[in-house]
């Protein structure tokens, strides 16, 4: 029977799977993208906006958005959150549908670095995590330069970038179970939470990268600030730090190794809530707040100080469809009695000064400074691996 | 005499042209060039993005891969979670598909339902319901049973440990190595069992010196796929291991990939390495094919199986299938339902059984988003089990029936996809089909590059389960139907086909599952308006909305049961009847 299947039949078989081979090879290995960048494709709508005071410019873009009827919104906002923040949006705009894609920011970063990899993009306006805010804004053609939305103005020039803005801040706070942490119990500090008292207790995020930074820039100030006498020369200065850094790596090292490591912030909040860990490490605020709205037994006060306080940033994609109303939804934010107040709302806290969130109340912010610690992202990002992975 | 020449040379040309472009051959070239393009470009993709670093051939991402701290430990744990499970879940599955199949075990559709539901629940619901099950802290287990019994001091059952990895694992993969020797064992001549007792063998004596090795070539496979599956395996590692820092291959490749910055290239390596693992294995099961005749045990000999007696047996047996059926459905099930009846997950106490409501499912029933993912599922799920099972059908008899010179080409290609993580694999796609859109269908963006993604991830499975039943087909009744002047079209169909059913229903049955359960290669691929129920429950997980994560669970679980229960009964309707 196997006689019957000529050599020639193999011979094609084997030209196809070359053809294939060397189609797959082309296609992967093609690295330039597809289309070349279009032009700036705010430019035509920001040109009929010239002049409008802020109630007509809403006006004006609002029909505008109302004649592309959608808007596809990017975010790592966890889905109760986003969904009431669509809500808001398309209950004060009619007609202009808010497409929703959330995902996890990991998820999120793969797909908007493909797509800009290949030339495309799936969104109109991209919402995510300061840090990959940043590192899409050093990336050609993935956000579009635009600090021109009146809204902007209001919030602090510290989280005002050249492709995006900060309008909300996740802040992280060390929680605790209280069935599990009776009152009285709680961690004071950060050296407590490197004791044998919690080992196995607690719980670390696994992708806290910029918190470590932060947190270890933090303290290695405040202990080389409190170091008397105060080291004068240069190497006295060194030496000093080399010793107060050693004592830091040892003291993380211990955390680490006292803590279950737990990879998404809301799993590590539910987690925490049901009572699989009795504190955890690296929650965000608002997290928790929403969990104490459902009686579950979680707290964060009084603070183990200092709380880190970073900016989640909204920016407008460079290959979108439509313009308007990705401005629109911009603009809208950044409002105060718009997306501001849907945030604070929802549990988050709006990075608008006049509206503060009262649960941190008392809590001594520190922010953590996206332009240094991503400028070196790699060097943390590796410290902390081999940290987590030791 | 000239002209007689030229005739003749244009008789053969049109000869060699006519057989060329026969149905056989036009099928055995599509199926090449299918299997081909699917396991190809992922695999150039993974070969480039690991060894290319601007436009330069490099090893640089091995050695950063392999240099990193704690790689000792992390060779030790794969290989202890993977061996473990595989252990596990290959002792399990093959006794569960002996006492069912070859045995007068009682009970036997309600056993055969028990030792696959299992499988039906997907890898992330299992693991979360044994967290939740048997944590030191928080698990019902350790709370609620063995607090309360006396003498025991502390909580015995630590799930994030290595043995705790196993268990899941083993327990979860145990119905695939269950369907692989089901099929095995039905598909096989009980006469030389017969024999054996009737010269007085005792029935122990047969199962390992007769039915076990007759059923290697399943055995074989099982092995190998458990292997790789535990190398592979995701939510277990990300869920279980990692809280205790147990470092694997897959949670080393999902750190890389799931960084601010993905380092492609190093998880590249990693796969890479993975893939030389699993590339020893298949070289070590294609070894088998050679000795492929000495399987063979369907022949054209007609035979009626007549299953062994257990004796005293019966009942040990039958209560063992039950313990295996409570410990690997019934606790994780009831657990999944007690959270799906709570607001916030925790353990049970009189407070939390007070306040249970159905409020989670009413709001899963209701959700527009719930319906269009389920519907997107079983399109996916229909779609690439009958595709996948189609054509390994056909290539599967290409390997095992025909000397086709490369065939084990073939065979290589098909198995491929296996070393690449799902995860991996969605990044491979999603590059590729950004960049480039098949003519007349665009891919991304749609259910088709989903479609595609699953078909090169289940292909390797649809090929063990047809080429095992291949196995033990012997050639001699396709001959005898090209003798009695069938071509090979209709031998193929009315033939192989029917004998193969047994296998390719198993097969379809566990695609179709494994197809609804997929998250690796979903996750990076799937786009608005396409999700599907996993990617529900794991944006449930991700939201920590663990009780509506339960309540959907649950009913996908049912509504699973239900549709597997539907297939297989068609499916016995189609095939020859079963042994």
């Amino acid at each position: 029977m196997q006689g019957m299947l000529s050599r020639r039949v193999w011979l094609g078989g084997a030209v196809v799977l070359t053809a294939t081979a060397v189609l797959g090879a082309a296609t992967v290995g093609m690295s330039a993208p597809r289309k070349a960048p279009p032009p700036s494709p705010l430019k035509t709508v920001l040109a009929q906006l010239k002049g409008l005071s802020p109630a007509a410019r809403e006006a004006k873009l609002y029909s505008l958005a109302k004649a592309e009827g959608t808007l596809v919104w990017y975010t790592s906002l966890d889905t109760l959150l986003a969904k009431q923040i669509q809500a808001a949006f398309e209950a004060k705009y009619p007609g202009v549908a808010v497409n929703l894609v959330r995902a996890p920011s990991e998820t999120l970063d793969a797909r908007v670095l493909s797509e800009a990899t290949a030339g495309t993009s799936g969104a109109d306006v991209i919402e995510t995590n300061g840090p990959d805010m940043f590192i899409f804004q050093h990336k050609a053609n993935i956000l579009v330069p635009y600090r021109a939305s009146p809204y902007a103005a209001a919030v602090p020039a510290r989280v005002r970038y050249d492709t995006f803005t900060g309008d909300r801040f996740n802040n992280y706070v060390v929680a605790w179970n209280t069935n599990l942490v009776p009152s009285g119990q709680e961690p004071k500090s950060w050296e407590e939470l490197a004791t044998s008292k919690w080992a196995g207790k607690i719980s670390i995020e696994a992708n806290d990268i910029d918190w470590y930074a932060t947190l270890y820039q933090y303290l290695e100030q405040q202990r080389l600030a409190k170091l008397k006498p105060q080291p004068k020369t240069k190497n006295a200065i060194a030496a000093a730090r080399a010793k107060i850094d050693g004592e830091l790596d040892r003291f993380f090292a211990a955390m680490v190794k006292n803590s279950q490591i737990v990879s998404g912030h809301t799993t590590q909040a539910n987690l925490l809530a049901a009572g699989q860990f009795a504190i955890s490490v690296t929650t965000y605020a608002h997290y928790v707040e929403a969990l104490q709205a459902k009686h579950a037994p979680v707290a964060f006060k009084p603070f183990v100080q200092p709380v880190l306080r970073r900016e989640q940033g909204i920016g407008i994609a460079y290959r979108l469809q439509h313009p308007a109303a990705a401005l629109l939804f911009y603009d809208w934010d950044l409002m105060k009695s718009g997306g501001q107040k849907a945030l604070l709302d929802a549990g988050s806290a709006p990075t608008r000064p006049d509206m503060p969130d009262a649960q941190l109340q008392g809590a001594r912010l520190v922010p953590i400074d996206l332009r240094t610690i991503v400028s070196n992202w790699g060097a943390w990002s590796k410290r902390w691996q081999s940290l987590i992975q030791g | 005499m000239t002209a007689t020449l030229a005739e003749a040379a244009v008789r053969t040309r049109g000869e060699a042209f006519r057989r060329l472009f026969s149905a056989r051959n036009a099928i055995v070239l599509l199926v090449g060039a299918l299997i081909a393009y699917l396991a190809l470009v992922p695999l150039v993709f993974l070969f480039w993005q690991t060894f290319v670093r601007s436009g330069h051939l490099t090893l640089a991402n091995f050695r950063s891969a392999y240099s990193s701290v704690g790689l000792g430990a992390m060779l030790a744990n794969s290989f202890a979670f993977a061996i473990g499970s595989t252990v596990l879940a290959v002792v399990l599955g093959t006794a569960l598909a002996y006492l069912i199949v070859r045995t007068d075990i009682p009970f036997k559709p309600l056993m055969y339902a028990a030792s696959l539901v299992p499988l039906i629940i997907p890898g992330v619901l299992h693991t979360i319901a044994w967290i939740f099950l048997a944590s030191p802290t928080i698990g019902i287990l350790n709370r609620n049973v063995f607090d309360h019994v006396p003498g025991l001091q502390g909580h015995p059952f630590n799930i994030f440990s290595i043995p705790g990895m196993i268990l899941i694992e083993g327990l979860h993969l145990a119905p695939l190595v269950f369907l692989l020797m089901v099929a095995s064992f039905r598909s096989m001549d009980p006469s030389l069992e017969e024999s054996a007792v009737m010269s007085g063998a005792t029935l122990r004596r047969v199962f390992f010196k007769i039915t076990l090795p007759l059923a290697r070539p399943a055995l074989y496979a099982g092995i190998l796929i458990m292997m790789v599956r535990g190398l592979e395996s995701f939510e277990v590692p990300a869920l279980v291991g990692l809280p205790n820092h147990i470092w694997v291959f897959t949670s080393r490749i999902w750190t890389a990939l799931n960084a601010l910055d993905p380092d492609y290239g190093q998880a590249g390596a990693v796969a890479m390495s993975l893939l030389v693992l699993t590339s020893l294995g298949i070289w070590w099961h294609s070894r088998l094919a050679k000795r492929a005749r000495a399987f063979q045990t369907v022949t054209g000999k007609g035979y009626r199986p007549r299953p062994m007696p257990l004796g005293a047996w019966k009942w040990p047996a039958t209560a063992l299938i039950f313990v295996y059926f409570v410990v690997a459905v019934v606790l994780p099930m009831l657990t999944l339902a007690y959270m799906s009846t709570q607001e916030f997950y925790a353990p049970p106490t009189r407070e939390t059984l007070s306040h249970m409501s159905l409020v989670n499912y009413t709001q899963v029933l209701h959700d527009p988003f719930i319906r269009t993912t389920a519907i997107n599922s079983v399109i996916l799920g229909l779609g690439s089990a009958t595709a996948v099972m189609l054509f390994t059908a056909v290539a599967a008899w290409l390997v095992v029936r025909t000397q086709l010179p490369g065939r084990w080409l073939i065979d290589n290609l098909a198995f491929a996809p296996l070393a690449i993580p799902g995860l991996v694999l969605g990044v491979a796609l999603l590059d590729v089909y950004l960049r480039v859109d098949l003519p007349l269908v665009s891919i991304y963006g749609t259910l088709w590059v989903l479609f595609i993604a699953y078909m090169t991830r289940f292909m390797p499975y649809g090929m063990r389960y047809a080429s095992t039943s291949m196995f033990q087909i012997a050639r001699e009744l396709e001959e005898s139907a090209a003798t009695s002047g069938a071509g090979w079209f209709q031998a193929f169909r009315r033939i192989v086909l029917p004998l193969l059913v047994p296998g390719l229903v198993a097969g379809w049955i566990y695609i179709f599952i494994v197809s609804v359960r997929e998250l690796g290669a979903t996750v990076v691929l799937y786009s608005p308006g396409k999700e599907t129920l996993a990617i529900a429950i794991w944006e449930k997980y991700r939201d920590g909305l663990f009780p509506e994560l339960a309540a959907l669970g649950v009913l996908m679980i049912l509504a699973l049961v239900v549709l597997v229960m539907i297939a297989a009964k068609l499916g016995a309707k189609v095939g020859i009847r079963e042994a």
